[in-house]
């Protein structure tokens, strides 16, 4: 017997890429809802809303400051007990381990969007919408069609880390038992001790997703950032 | 006919404006010359509510009375539709192309159609002489074209009256003219302007009215003639005086 089985490894790498769509869905919902969430916290913290204001630093501090699996373990066993306690007419059991890491990523999405947006959005000078305003519009207008596409442009470069990171960490979503990447390599790698050629078919998986992913935000943000290219003519 | 009575503005316990009454009539171009923080500028952003006064009354028309003391949201924003402002470092939409920046106020506000506020705009373009800056952005741009482009935005909305904060402060020098040019021909076609300005030549020779403000308060008003060429207090002659003084030395 070899030390590394090429064979094993390649013949599995099917098998492994079935996790993928998993993997992409729970990236893909996590980074939609995160953002929504995010923007609205990003623009509590902007306008320092009292209350929501503190609730939401609480929020931020407490995500950023929890491994995620710790927090995948506390809804994973969090939410049955309290469906079992408000007498809810579910069945905990029931319930796709999927929702348990939309959950959790959606909010860990969140908590690192609400940062970069609320970065982004201080670093937009005042008078972007103070034109707005002199124009006549309302602040939701000026915010829906001047100030948030500039943020969305400056925030880009980060929204790709972040989405990178969301989908390097799903790895976890295994210890929900979610099916994905991670979790049928790690169970293909079981029949026969073969952990070291799966692990390596998995690692491999992943960089070519993100390596993917990591051209089309560069090409994205290199379209959309036009106006920011002083054009001397 | 714009009337402003009463206003009074504080930060904090800084007291920048302290009861100012002013009357504008259409077509007048009124210049607000002052030292710095005198509350010009603070005073000019109140007319608009882009700073809300503590007290006091603005009167657009006459139609629309508002108090600054509890405003509703409509009425700020009727306020803001009915003036146009022309910003010192020209605020235009750095996400927009420079005719949609003209078009933008037209479309979402005034709910003109696409076609129409092309329109408009194009001939504003052509105006102020930047047509080949059409499909441009305003990183693009020099100073004076955007600041130029600016005062395209404002009066495309064909407000009853425009706002100018300090509009040639941040150009370099050999642009300020373009621009001084450009407000002397729109004063020209009659369209009520205030100016808060440091150019006490274009107060004199454009405007009509001319404020002097100090400490917050209206020191001197009258014709550029009575304030500026024969001014009755002393602390107007001063501030006047020092703005012209002859060189010290002659190297």
């Amino acid at each position: 017997m070899t030390v590394f089985d090429w064979e094993f490894a390649i013949d599995h790498i099917p098998e492994v890429l079935k996790g993928v769509p998993i993997t992409l869905l729970i990236a893909v919902v996590s980074i939609v809802i995160g953002s929504f969430v995010g923007l609205f916290m990003a623009l509590i913290r902007v306008y320092r809303v009292p209350v929501l204001n503190q609730m939401t630093l609480v929020f931020i501090s407490f995500i950023r400051g929890t491994p995620l699996l710790v927090q995948l373990y506390v809804f994973f066993y969090g939410i049955p007990a309290l469906v079992e306690a408000q007498e809810w007419q579910v069945n905990p059991d029931k319930i796709s381990p999927l929702w348990y890491a939309f959950i959790v990523y959606s909010m860990n999405a969140a908590a690192y969007t609400a940062e970069i947006f609320r970065a982004s959005l201080n670093s937009i000078a005042a008078g972007q919408l103070e034109a707005c305003h002199s124009v006549g519009m309302t602040t939701w207008q000026g915010l829906r069609r001047v100030v948030f596409p500039q943020m969305m442009i400056m925030a880009l470069p980060n929204m790709g880390n972040i989405f990178v990171n969301l989908i390097k960490s799903t790895s976890l979503a295994f210890a929900v038992k979610v099916v994905e990447i991670m979790a049928i390599a790690k169970m293909l790698a079981n029949q026969g001790y073969n952990f070291l050629e799966m692990y390596l078919v998995a690692a491999v998986v992943y960089w070519v997703i993100c390596l993917l992913l990591e051209v089309i935000f560069h090409y994205t943000e290199k379209r959309l950032s036009i106006f920011k290219r002083a054009v001397t003519v | 006919m714009i009337k402003l009575s009463g206003i009074y503005k504080k930060f904090q316990q800084h007291e920048v404006l302290k009861g100012i009454d002013l009357e504008v009539k259409k077509g007048d171009v009124l210049t607000i010359i002052g030292p710095s923080g005198s509350g010009k500028t603070t005073f000019l952003r109140c007319i608009n509510f882009l700073e809300k006064p503590d007290e006091g009354t603005i009167e657009i028309g006459s139609t629309l009375k508002v108090n600054a003391i509890k405003p509703s949201k409509k009425d700020i924003l009727a306020l803001r539709q009915k003036t146009a402002m022309v910003f010192q470092n020209y605020n235009l939409f750095q996400n927009k192309t420079v005719l949609e920046n003209i078009m933008e106020g037209l479309t979402v506000v005034q709910k003109k159609s696409k076609q129409e506020a092309r329109e408009v705009a194009e001939r504003l373009l052509h105006k102020i002489g930047l047509e080949e800056k059409r499909d441009a952005y305003p990183s693009s741009l020099s100073g004076g074209q955007q600041q130029r482009v600016g005062i395209a935005r404002a009066l495309a909305l064909n407000p009853e009256v425009i706002l100018f904060d300090e509009p040639t402060s941040a150009l370099d020098p050999e642009m300020v003219g373009e621009v001084l040019q450009l407000m002397k021909q729109i004063a020209a076609e009659g369209i009520t302007m205030i100016v808060v300005t440091h150019e006490i030549d274009f107060a004199h020779e454009v405007s009509n009215h001319v404020v002097f403000m100090d400490g917050g308060h209206i020191v001197e008003e009258g014709t550029p003639e009575e304030v500026i060429v024969h001014p009755q207090k002393e602390r107007t002659q001063q501030f006047l005086k020092r703005l012209r003084k002859n060189p010290e030395y002659i190297i």
